[in-house]
């Protein structure tokens, strides 16, 4: 952005490689237990698998990465766990149980902000963000092709990184842009081994759910656009057909569908002036 | 005896006295400026302001080292005369300025005479406080034309950001900031 002598190798480290190799460890984990049929034991473990999958390249951006956590960000590598076990409650509270783990999250992570907050405009958030993370986890639930959601979710991250580093910040992009790298191991590695559905699906909700935190905090802390980054989600609530087989076409779909409230994101967020 | 006796008295009413005799100032934003500038990619300086803050301080001519001043900046006014850059020096990158809203400087002793010296005082920004020292001189003091007597001073430091926590893009963008102070105060 500046031209800065800081190597394009130290910004795509913990933004995409150490995520990436840290989820192919992860998918080759599940993919012995589930040769194992160890299902209990993953089905707790796929979310935390992918959750530390995240943390490696997250404390790689956020180098100054302390615990007990002090400030913003630090909380947000820590408290974005809740929501991301939230994923895995008993369907019947899920929705509920998702919602209040992120505001309970987000509660830890926007400390200084609600401290400064009215009691209406705090009235207003909380109900704002139920409905958002409510009707996110609500259409996560609906997804029943495990090659194609996680397409549509991988570009979506990445428009919405491109969106919050044009627009704001740069280590938050790079925040982003390790989930996509985490989800898109995953995706890869499952090419390779066959990991069941449900465990992919798993790990797409597990990485849905961290977006979602990271989003939440660059809207807030970083001052992206709240209507830019929920256009750009629009996708989600786009159910992908259970019956279509991953071909080049059915690829080309998704990127496309996917793709194109990112770019209305990035049409809204694109600053009037020269970038510097 | 007596002398033993009325020594330090009259060192205390001296010393009141002194302190009587600075007067305190508020800060006039309308004539106060807060300025900085970094090194962008070794070719220029890049200069930017805040254009909200407040603050006052006390000075006495007779006795300057009793000065002392407080400011507080609202970190959020920044002002680089670029809305884009703007926003992303506001962000978690750089001064995190929703985090850390306010930027304050609080006096803790001052060294040199009415005209000149090194104001040490606690600079807090990003969250960590830091002893810095502010070069210091007088441009002048007395009555405006509607009766208000004021006084004028420029100060300037040079920090380093990195050891304020803001440590991003060191390769393109200086680590040294100067800050530059041109105030104007009205006295109470």
């Amino acid at each position: 952005m500046y031209g800065e002598s800081v190597s394009p190798l130290a910004l795509l480290l913990p933004a995409a490689v150490y995520p990436m190799l840290a989820a192919i460890a992860s998918g080759l984990i599940i993919y012995k237990l589930e040769q194992h049929k160890r299902d209990r034991l993953l089905f707790w473990l796929i979310p935390l698998l992918f959750f530390l999958s995240w943390l490696a390249g997250a404390t790689g951006i956020h180098s100054r990465w302390q615990f007990p956590p002090a400030r913003a960000m630090d909380w947000l590598l820590v408290a974005s766990l809740l929501p991301v076990l939230a994923t895995r409650l008993p369907e019947q509270i899920r929705m509920s149980g998702f919602g209040v783990s992120c505001l309970l999250a987000f509660g830890l992570i926007a400390q200084p902000l609600v401290s400064r907050m009215g009691g209406v405009d705090l009235f207003a958030q909380i109900i704002g963000w139920m409905l958002i993370c409510g009707i996110a986890i609500s259409s996560a639930d609906r997804q029943k092709n495990a090659a194609l959601f996680p397409v549509s979710l991988i570009v979506m991250i990445v428009m919405s990184a491109v969106v919050t580093g044009i627009s704001s910040s740069l280590s938050i992009a790079q925040l982003i842009g390790a989930l996509a790298a985490v989800l898109g191991g995953m995706w890869l590695l499952n090419r390779l081994v066959a990991i069941s559905a449900s465990g992919m699906m798993a790990a797409s909700q597990a990485v849905m759910a961290l977006w979602i935190m990271v989003q939440a905090y660059a809207h807030y802390y970083g001052d992206v656009s709240i209507y830019a980054l929920v256009i750009l989600s629009a996708p989600l609530l786009w159910t992908w057909d259970k019956q279509a087989h991953l071909s080049i076409k059915q690829l080309i779909r998704t990127v496309a569908i996917s793709l194109v409230p990112g770019l209305l994101a990035l049409w809204m967020v694109w600053p009037e002036q020269s970038l510097y | 005896m007596i002398k033993a006796l009325f020594t330090p008295a009259l060192l205390s009413a001296a010393l009141i006295s002194g302190s009587a005799l600075a007067a305190d100032y508020d800060i006039d934003p309308a004539h106060t400026t807060v300025l900085f500038k970094i090194n962008h990619l070794g070719f220029s300086e890049t200069v930017g302001r805040f254009n909200t803050f407040n603050g006052s301080y006390s000075y006495d001519e007779a006795k300057p080292s009793a000065s002392a001043i407080e400011v507080t900046i609202d970190a959020e006014s920044l002002d680089t005369n670029h809305d884009a850059r703007d926003k992303h020096i506001k962000s978690p990158d750089f001064l995190d300025t929703k985090q850390y809203p306010e930027i304050t400087f609080k006096s803790k002793g001052y060294k040199g005479s009415a005209t000149q010296g090194t104001l040490t005082g606690e600079l807090t920004l990003h969250g960590v406080t830091k002893d810095v020292n502010l070069a210091i001189t007088k441009v002048g003091e007395g009555k405006d034309p509607w009766g208000n007597y004021r006084s004028g001073f420029n100060g300037s430091v040079t920090i380093k950001r990195e050891e304020f926590g803001v440590d991003q893009m060191l390769g393109g963008i200086g680590n040294d900031v100067t800050i530059e102070l041109f105030v104007e105060g009205i006295r109470k």
